[in-house]
Order: C-alpha cells, then structure tokens, then sequence
C-alpha cells in the first residue's frame, strides 16, 4: 500500500508536461509558472518563428514573443474552450501581436529583406537541431503540401494577409482588386486549405 | 432549432478571424457567436486554420534565455530584467558571428549552427501510424510523441491516457485532452515498445482501467 501511495503522490505532483494544451492553459489561469514554461515548451519556437518571419528583426522578435506569453499569462483565465483549441488561442495571439507591430511600426517588409546577424543564426531547420521539434517540422511538412495544392491567386491573398499583416482593403488596393473578391479567395483559400489539411493528417 | 439572426456571411468571418472589426460591431458578433453554434463552428474553423499557418514560417530557434525571462517576467519579481535588457547585455557579451550552440531541453541533442549549416547528432524522426482512432506516433531516438487526429472529445470526467507496454507491463505515459494537436509521451521508448491509448477517470490512472482505443507498436 505505501508502495502505491508513493506513486499516486509522484502522479499528482508530476511535472505538467503530459498535460494537454487547455489544461496548461487552465493551470496557468491559476498561476502556475511552471505550467506557462511548458506552454512555451510547446509553442515558444512557433510564436517567434512567426514574429521573426514577419518583422525580420531579431529583437523585434524576442520582444513580440515575450509579449504573446505575458498576454497568456494573464489572460488565461479569459481562454474558452467553446471558441477553439488552446493552441489556436495562443496562435491567434501571437499573430496579432505581430500584426499589431506591423502595422503601428509600419514594418511591413518583404521575406527577401536581409535578416540582422543574431537572427540569421536562429535560422535553422528544428529538425536538424531538436529532437523535440518533430511535432513543428510534421506541422510544417503538412502545411507546405497544402500550401503547394492551393490555386496561386488565393495562396497569394492569404500569405500577404498572414504574413505581412495587409489588412483586406490594402489588398485590394495592392492588387487592383474589389475588396469582396479579396475576401472571397482569402475565404476560399482557407477552406480549400483546412479540407486539404484534413485530409492529410 | 432556432437562429439567432441570419448568419454572418463569410467574407465577415475572415474580417472577424484577421481581427479587423472594431467595436461595436465585435460585441454584436461575438454576441451572436455566443448564440450560434453554426456560425462559431466556422469560425473556429477559420482561426484554426490561420493558426496553423504560422508553422509555415521560416523555422528558427529563440534565444535560449528567453523562456527563463519570460517566467521571471510572469512571476513579476521586481529585480528580473524585461527580455530587452537582457538580450543587450547578451549582445554585448556574445559577438553575433560566435556560432550558436543549442542544448535542447533535456533532450540528448546538441546542434552547432555555424552561419547556416547545422551540424546535429540527434536521429531522424519517424512516424508511425495508430490503429484503431487514427494519429501518428512521432518517434525520436528514446522519445515518442503523439499527433491524435481522430479522437472523439473524452466523455465528461473521463481523460486520454497513454501507456508505454513493454514486457506485459504498462506505464502510464501522460494525458491528454480532446482538441489537442500534440502530446508529449512522458516516458522513454525503445523499438518493440508497445504505444497504447485508454479513456481513464479524469486525472489519469496509474493501471489501464479500460480497453486501449488505440494502439502502435513503435
């Protein structure tokens, strides 16, 4: 019995990393920062990807992911489970984050922009460089297919949407297009993208 | 079943999913999105697929500090540095042409990045497919992790558990919930390992207490 009892006290205090997304999020909302690191476990490589691929700035980018998990952290009471995944929620935060930068510090640049030195040292393929990262470079493996598949005109509204933080009336502009065409393919684009997502997993 | 009002059409729902609609239209939409479990369910549809379109980004890799002063930060101590400071001070002390050496968490894999050829020790990664609810099982040297795909959300008071069975004994492997995109196994693996899923009382259990649902040999 003591045997068991030990175990069952190494269960309850076990480290959070079996916990799944929403739960890490739940215990954080009770301010567990133990809860948040694996969190950032998670979706620290993912978070700040996305911000340096869109501010092309390495200290632009530290700050941006540093934001998105401070917001987390005090927001995590506010996640409902009824308006997606955890993963989602934190995802959308950090993506408007970025956004946000973009727009108000009018660092819109192009992917071709040269990176600064730090950040062309954090470039790198995670699957070369973490065993850990497995899950990102399947994520990102599935998504390039997806990608491939899409036709290149809602490919095209969606990556300038995501990635370069164009609202749909500047890329309607941009593209001497009516602003509902713009909002079709970018509607389009994702559907076809989800289906084929789907169909990949 | 009744509507709330007429649905929001889809090219307000990508407005609404880029966060482009201000008040006080958002508090009538996410009224009706509180109401409408049709037009939610697109919704959540749409973020989720913009969401993962952040792993379409160029993968790179954060400085390490980062985390720990991300949690000093959270923890709000008054004497930690915001990451800002810190990143300066690291700058000052570490030339940026000083090749990057990455010591992934725990794990056993050490990468020298040297300008942009990565030199690693770490194996390839392999997948292997679950039977009975589909997922994929990644596997890495003596570490495993699942991708659930098709997993049902867990009855109420009921949680996923894994279990790594080898030699007819089965240890419990971690939780997970439903909606999850990825969940650590907690314990090593070894090839012949056998990878198994049971529905368990909500906190997990420390013996499988119902037929595994899914199942791989890794």
């Amino acid at each position: 019995m003591t045997g068991i009892r030990t175990d069952r006290t190494a269960h309850a205090h076990a480290s959070v990393v079996h916990l799944s997304d929403e739960a890490l999020v739940a215990q954080i909302a009770r301010g567990d920062d133990a809860a948040l690191g694996a969190l950032y476990d998670r979706f620290g490589r993912v978070v700040y990807a996305l911000a340096l691929r869109m501010l092309r700035d390495s200290q632009l980018a530290e700050e941006a992911t540093q934001e998105v998990f401070l917001a987390v952290w005090r927001a995590a009471g506010e996640y409902r489970a009824s308006l997606g995944s955890a993963r989602t929620w934190v995802l959308t935060i950090a993506h408007r984050r970025a956004v946000d930068r973009v727009r108000h510090e009018h660092r819109r640049v192009s992917a071709n922009e040269p990176l600064d030195e730090v950040a062309e040292h954090q470039l790198g393929d995670p699957a070369e460089s973490a065993e850990d990262e497995a899950w990102v470079v399947f994520e990102r493996e599935r998504l390039t297919r997806a990608l491939g598949q899409i036709p290149d005109a809602e490919r095209e509204v969606i990556e300038l949407a995501y990635f370069d933080g164009y609202t749909q009336s500047e890329l309607a502009d941009r593209l001497g297009l009516p602003l509902g065409t713009v909002k079709r393919r970018t509607f389009t684009g994702l559907r076809r993208l989800r289906t084929l997502l789907e169909a990949d997993r | 079943m009744t509507k709330p009002s007429p649905h929001l059409d889809d090219e307000l729902l990508v407005a609404l999913a880029f966060g482009e609609i201000d008040e006080p239209r958002r508090s009538e939409i996410d009224a009706h999105l509180d109401g409408c479990a049709e037009c939610r369910r697109e919704y959540v549809d749409l973020l989720d697929t913009l969401g993962t379109l952040a792993y379409a980004a160029p993968p790179a890799v954060p400085p390490a500090d980062l985390r720990a002063d991300i949690i000093d930060a959270a923890r709000g101590s008054a004497d930690a540095p915001t990451h800002a400071e810190s990143a300066a001070r690291r700058r000052l002390a570490w030339p940026v042409w000083f090749p990057r050496v990455a010591l992934a968490g725990g794990l056993a894999a050490l990468a020298v990045a040297v300008g942009l050829v990565v030199v690693t020790t770490s194996d390839a990664t392999r997948s292997v497919a679950l039977q009975g609810t589909s997922g994929t099982v990644l596997v890495s040297a003596h570490r495993a992790a699942l991708a659930p795909s098709g997993f049902a959300p867990a009855p109420t008071g009921r949680t996923y558990e894994m279990w790594i069975i080898r030699r007819g004994v089965a240890r419990p492997a971690g939780l997970f919930g439903s909606g999850t995109s990825f969940a650590a196994v907690t314990v090593p693996v070894d090839a012949g390992d056998v990878f198994a899923v049971t529905t368990e009382p909500a906190g997990g259990s420390l013996q499988p207490t119902s037929v595994p649902i899914a199942r791989a040999r890794i």
